[in-house]
C-alpha cells in the first residue's frame, strides 16, 4: 500500500490534477476519513434514550460528545407546585430501578430539617427494603450489561431473580417499581404478616444463585477479553467528575456514603465494600457482582437486629419544612443520591435540587472513550452504569 | 476503609475551615452558617473560582469529590450559584454559595471547569434552568436538557407551568386542601401506634431459617453418607484389585515357574510330542 | 401492499389472513422509562408474551409490525418516535403501555413533556398503570390480536390516511404545530 498515493486509495480513478474535497486523515498505513456516527436516541447499546456522538477515524474513536435531555421531564419545577407527600410519589420515578432509595432520600431530608425522631423499627425496615432494592437494581446491570456483550442468558437469569424480589417488595409495599412505601416519620404500613420468613428465603435462595453469576459472566473467557483493561478510570479524575458507586469503587476509592457517612443504622452492621484496582470494566462490573453479595449480608443481619415497636409517627397537620437549607445524601445503588432542600416555610419546597449520581458518572465517558475502538465504547457504556431518567430528572 | 476513617480525626472544623479560607481570600468571604449539620460558606462573586481552587488544592481541605453545581432564584435580588464539595480524605462537606452579579436581567458568573471537571454539565445545567451565563465555559449551548427551541428559563420563579393555568389540580385534593368549614384537613396516621406483627414474624423467619438449617444438616447428612458409601466402594474396589493383582502375580510366578521348568527340561516334552 | 389495501377479501380468506397476522407479531419496544423494565420483565420466562406470537426481537422499526411505546415522552424526543413510526411497514400497529404514554401521567402539568404519545402518532391499544404490570400489557396484546381478527385492511388504510390529515404527517414537527 505505501507505494500508493493517498488520493489513489480513496479514488483510485481521479486525474491527478484534480482536486478531492475530502479530508484525509491517515492511521498507520491505512488511510481513512473522519465520520461522525450518532449512536441513539433508541439505540439497544445506550439502554434508553441515550444518545452519543462519535466522531471516528476508523474505528478509532477521535471523541465522544453525549447528548442528553431526553427524559428531561422537569422534575425540580414540578417539586416547587407539590407538598412533600406528592414530591414522595413523583421522586421515585427518576431512578425508576431504585424507587425505594429516592423517595428515602427526599423523606430523610425533610426529616432532617423537622429534626424529626424516627422509630426504630422504620429505620431497619428502611434498610431493609432499600438494600432489597439495590439487589433489584444490580440485578438489572447484571443482565443488561452481560446482554450488551452477547449473552442472552444471563438476563433470563436475573429476572428470574428480579421476579421474586419485586413479589416480595409489592406484598410489602404495593408496588413493583415504585413503591411509596415512604413518608415523612416513618412508614405507610408495617410488614405484612410472614414477610420475613420469605425474606430470608429469598436472601438465602439469591445467595445460593449468586455464584452462577460469577462463574457465568465473570469468569467468561468472552466477557474477560471484552472488559479487562477497558476504559480505566483513574481515581482521581472520577472524583473530579464527581463519580460516584460501582464506578469509584472499581477505580479503587473506598467512598461509600453507607459507612462513611453513615445514615439510618448503617452504622449498626457491617457494611463491606469490595475495590477495584484498574477502574476498567472489568473491576466496575465486579464491584457491582459484588455489591448484591453484599447487600445480602447487610439483609441477613436486619433481619437478625429488626426490632419490634411503631413504624409511624404522628405527623402535625401540615408538613412544613423550617425556613433554611439541607442537605442529605445517600448511597443509591449507582451512586451517591444527594438532596438540597431550600425552604422558605411554605408547605412546598423553594428548591429542591437533586444530585444524581448517573449524571456525573456519565460525564466521565467523553474521558474515557477517547482513543477507544467502537466495539470497546460498548463495554464501557454498559459498564459506567446509568439510567437515564436519573440523567436527565 | 479503616484507614480512611482514621484520618478523619485530623479534619478541620467549620470555623478552622472559615479561618483558612479567610485568611486567603480576606473580604470575599463574606460569612458562613452551619445549617441542619452542613457547613455553608458565602462568598463574594469575586472570590468564587480562588476559593473553588483553595478547598481543592489546599492540603487541610482536600475536597476532591465534586458533588453538584446548581442555582437557586433569591427573589428580586437575581439567583445564587451553589457548589457542594466533599473530601474523600476527611469526609467534610463544604457548600459554597454566592449571589449572581448582574441580577435578573444578565446573570453571569465566572466558570470553574477549569478547576473541577464535573462542573461542565452542571454549570450547562444551571445556565439551561437559569439563563446564568457562565464566563470561561468550553460551551453551554446547544442547552443540555431541554429541547433546543426552548423559550424562558424554566426553574425561575416567574416561569410558570401553562398546564397548571389551564388545567385545575386533577387530584381529589389540592396540597393543604381546606375542607367546608375553612380547616387544614388532618391526616392522622393510622397504624402510628400499633406493635406491628413482630413476634410472630420473628417466629416465622426463625421457622424458615431452622427450615433451611434443617436442609443443610440434612444436606451434609447425605454427602457424609455419600462420601462414606463411596470410601466404603472404594476400599472394596482396592481389596479386589488388590486380590486380583495377587493371583495375577501367583498366575504370573507360576507360569515363570513352569517356564523354567521347561527349559530345564526341553528334550522330555520333545519326546512326549514325538510320542 | 399493493392490491390488499384496496381489495376487501373474501370473508373466510379474510379470516385466515388475519389469524395468521395476528399471531406473528414482531414487536419493536421503544423503551422510553420505568414501563420498559416492565416490558422487559412481560418477555422474560415468567410472564413470557412470546407465547401469544409476539416476537420482541424485530431487529428494527423497519422489520416491525407492532410498536410498544413505553415510557414518559418528551417534546425532545417527539420527533424521533414519529420517525421511527413512518419507518415501520404497514399495516402497523401501536401500544400506548403505561401513563405517560397515554397522557403525560404523573407529568402532566411538566413544561417539557408531551401529553400522550396520541398526540405524534396513531394509537390502537392504551394500557393504563404507572408502570403497568406485565399482565396488563398481556391484555393489551390480546385486545389487539382481536381488533386484528376482525378488521378489514382496506378500512385500515383508509383510516390511517385520515389519521395522517389529523395528525399532519407531512408538516414538519415544532413545538409549535402541537
Amino acid at each position: 500500500m505505501s507505494d500508493l498515493s493517498t488520493r489513489e486509495k480513496i479514488h483510485p480513478g481521479t486525474a491527478p490534477g484534480e482536486d478531492i474535497a475530502l479530508e484525509i486523515v491517515g492511521d498507520g498505513d491505512f488511510a481513512t476519513t473522519d465520520m461522525t456516527l450518532s449512536i441513539g436516541p433508541a439505540h439497544p447499546a445506550t439502554h434508553g434514550v441515550f444518545r452519543i456522538v462519535l466522531e471516528l477515524n476508523g474505528e478509532r474513536i477521535t471523541a465522544a460528545r453525549p447528548v442528553i435531555g431526553y427524559m428531561h421531564r422537569g422534575f425540580e419545577k414540578l417539586a416547587e407546585y407539590r407538598d412533600f407527600r406528592q414530591i414522595k410519589a413523583l421522586v421515585n420515578r427518576h431512578d425508576w430501578l431504585s424507587g425505594f432509595s429516592n423517595e428515602l432520600g427526599v423523606a430523610l431530608v425533610v426529616e432532617k430539617m423537622l429534626e424529626m425522631e424516627v422509630p426504630d423499627r422504620a429505620q431497619w425496615i428502611r434498610m431493609l427494603i432499600a438494600e432489597w432494592n439495590r439487589v433489584l437494581n444490580h440485578l438489572m446491570f447484571v443482565g443488561s450489561f452481560a446482554l450488551e456483550l452477547g449473552a442472552i442468558t444471563p438476563m433470563f437469569y436475573a429476572f428470574r431473580e428480579r421476579d421474586e424480589i419485586q413479589y416480595l417488595l409489592e406484598a410489602a409495599t404495593g408496588g413493583r417499581l415504585h413503591f411509596t412505601y415512604n413518608q415523612v416519620g416513618g412508614l405507610k404500613l408495617d410488614l405484612p404478616k410472614g414477610f420475613l420468613a420469605e425474606s430470608v428465603r429469598l436472601s438465602k435462595l439469591t445467595q445460593e444463585r449468586l455464584p452462577d453469576y460469577f462463574d457465568l459472566v465473570l469468569g467468561n473467557e468472552i466477557f474477560q477479553a471484552r472488559t479487562v483493561g477497558v476504559g480505566p478510570l483513574p481515581p482521581e479524575v472520577a472524583l473530579s467528575f464527581g463519580v460516584t458507586g460501582p464506578t469509584l469503587q472499581a477505580a479503587g476509592v473506598p467512598e461509600d456514603s453507607r459507612v462513611t457517612e453513615p445514615y439510618l443504622k448503617y452504622d449498626e452492621v457491617d457494611v463491606p465494600v469490595h475495590l477495584g484496582e484498574n477502574g476498567d470494566s472489568f473491576d466496575r462490573f465486579a464491584c457491582l457482582l459484588y455489591r448484591i453479595q453484599y447487600s445480602l449480608h447487610i439483609i441477613d443481619q436486619i433481619h437478625d437486629h429488626l426490632p419490634a415497636g411503631p413504624v409511624n409517627t404522628k405527623l402535625p397537620k401540615m408538613v412544613k419544612a423550617p425556613e433554611g437549607a439541607a442537605y442529605q445524601r445517600i448511597e443509591n445503588p449507582l451512586g451517591q443520591l444527594g438532596y438540597w432542600l431550600e425552604s422558605d416555610g411554605g408547605r412546598t419546597p423553594w428548591r429542591l435540587k437533586m444530585r444524581t449520581p448517573s449524571f456525573s458518572n456519565v460525564q466521565s465517558i467523553p474521558y474515557l472513550l477517547e482513543g477507544m475502538l467502537v466495539p470497546d465504547a460498548i463495554s464501557v457504556l454498559g459498564s459506567v452504569f446509568f439510567v437515564v431518567g436519573d440523567i436527565d430528572r | 476503609m479503616a484507614g480512611v476513617l482514621a484520618r478523619r480525626d485530623r479534619a478541620l472544623n467549620p470555623e478552622e475551615t472559615e479561618a483558612l479560607l479567610r485568611e486567603h481570600l480576606g473580604e470575599q468571604v463574606l460569612g458562613s452558617v452551619v445549617e441542619f449539620g452542613t457547613f455553608t460558606c458565602k462568598l463574594a462573586p469575586e472570590g468564587w473560582v480562588e476559593a473553588a481552587r483553595l478547598a481543592r488544592d489546599e492540603p487541610q481541605l482536600a475536597y476532591d469529590l465534586f458533588d453538584s453545581l446548581f442555582g437557586v432564584d433569591a427573589r428580586e435580588e437575581g439567583f445564587d450559584v451553589v457548589a457542594v464539595l466533599y473530601s474523600t480524605s476527611t469526609g467534610n462537606r463544604l457548600v459554597l454559595r454566592t449571589r449572581v452579579p448582574g441580577g435578573r436581567d444578565a446573570p453571569r458568573l465566572a466558570s470553574i471547569t477549569e478547576i473541577y471537571r464535573g462542573a461542565d454539565w452542571m454549570e450547562r445545567e444551571t445556565y439551561d434552568m437559569f439563563g446564568v451565563v457562565f464566563d470561561g465555559h468550553p460551551g453551554l449551548e446547544p442547552r443540555i436538557l431541554t429541547v433546543e427551541n426552548f423559550e424562558g428559563w424554566p426553574l425561575r420563579k416567574d416561569f410558570h407551568l401553562a398546564s397548571r393555568a389551564a388545567k385545575p389540580w386533577p387530584g381529589v385534593k389540592e396540597p393543604a386542601e381546606l375542607d367546608e368549614d375553612g380547616n387544614v384537613i388532618e391526616r392522622v396516621p393510622e397504624i402510628g401506634d400499633a406493635p406491628g406483627p413482630y413476634e410472630l414474624d420473628k417466629a416465622m423467619a426463625a421457622q424458615a431459617k431452622a427450615v433451611i438449617e434443617q436442609e443443610r444438616v440434612e444436606r451434609e447428612e447425605r454427602e457424609r453418607k455419600a462420601a462414606e458409601r463411596a470410601a466404603k466402594a472404594a476400599e472394596r474396589q482396592a481389596r479386589k484389585e488388590a486380590k486380583a493383582r495377587a493371583a495375577a502375580e501367583a498366575a504370573a510366578a507360576k507360569a515363570a515357574a513352569a517356564e523354567a521348568d521347561a527349559d530345564q527340561q526341553p528334550a522330555s516334552s520333545d519326546e512326549e510330542d514325538g510320542a | 401492499m399493493g392490491v390488499m389495501d384496496q381489495v376487501e377479501l373474501p370473508k373466510p380468506v379474510r379470516y385466515v389472513f388475519n389469524w395468521g397476522r395476528k399471531f406473528s407479531l414482531w414487536c419493536f419496544n421503544f423503551g422510553l422509562a420505568c414501563c420498559a423494565i416492565e416490558f422487559i420483565a412481560a418477555s422474560t420466562s415468567r410472564h413470557d408474551f412470546i407465547r401469544l406470537g409476539v416476537i420482541p426481537f424485530a431487529h428494527g422499526p423497519r422489520q416491525a409490525d407492532l410498536l410498544v411505546v413505553s415510557g414518559t415522552l418528551t417534546d425532545k424526543m417527539a420527533p424521533a418516535v414519529k420517525r421511527l413510526y413512518e419507518e415501520m411497514p404497514e399495516p402497523k400497529y401501536v401500544i400506548s403501555f403505561g401513563s405517560c404514554a397515554n397522557c403525560g401521567g404523573p407529568y402532566w402539568d411538566s413544561y417539557s413533556v408531551t401529553k400522550g404519545v396520541d398526540q405524534v402518532i396513531p394509537v390502537d391499544v392504551y394500557v393504563p398503570g404507572c408502570p403497568p404490570r406485565p399482565e396488563a400489557l398481556l391484555d393489551g396484546i390480546i385486545t389487539l390480536q382481536h381488533m386484528i381478527q376482525h378488521e378489514s385492511l382496506p378500512d385500515r388504510i383508509a383510516g390511517r390516511r385520515q389519521d395522517a390529515v389529523t395528525l399532519g404527517a407531512d408538516a414538519p414537527l415544532t413545538l409549535e404545530g402541537r
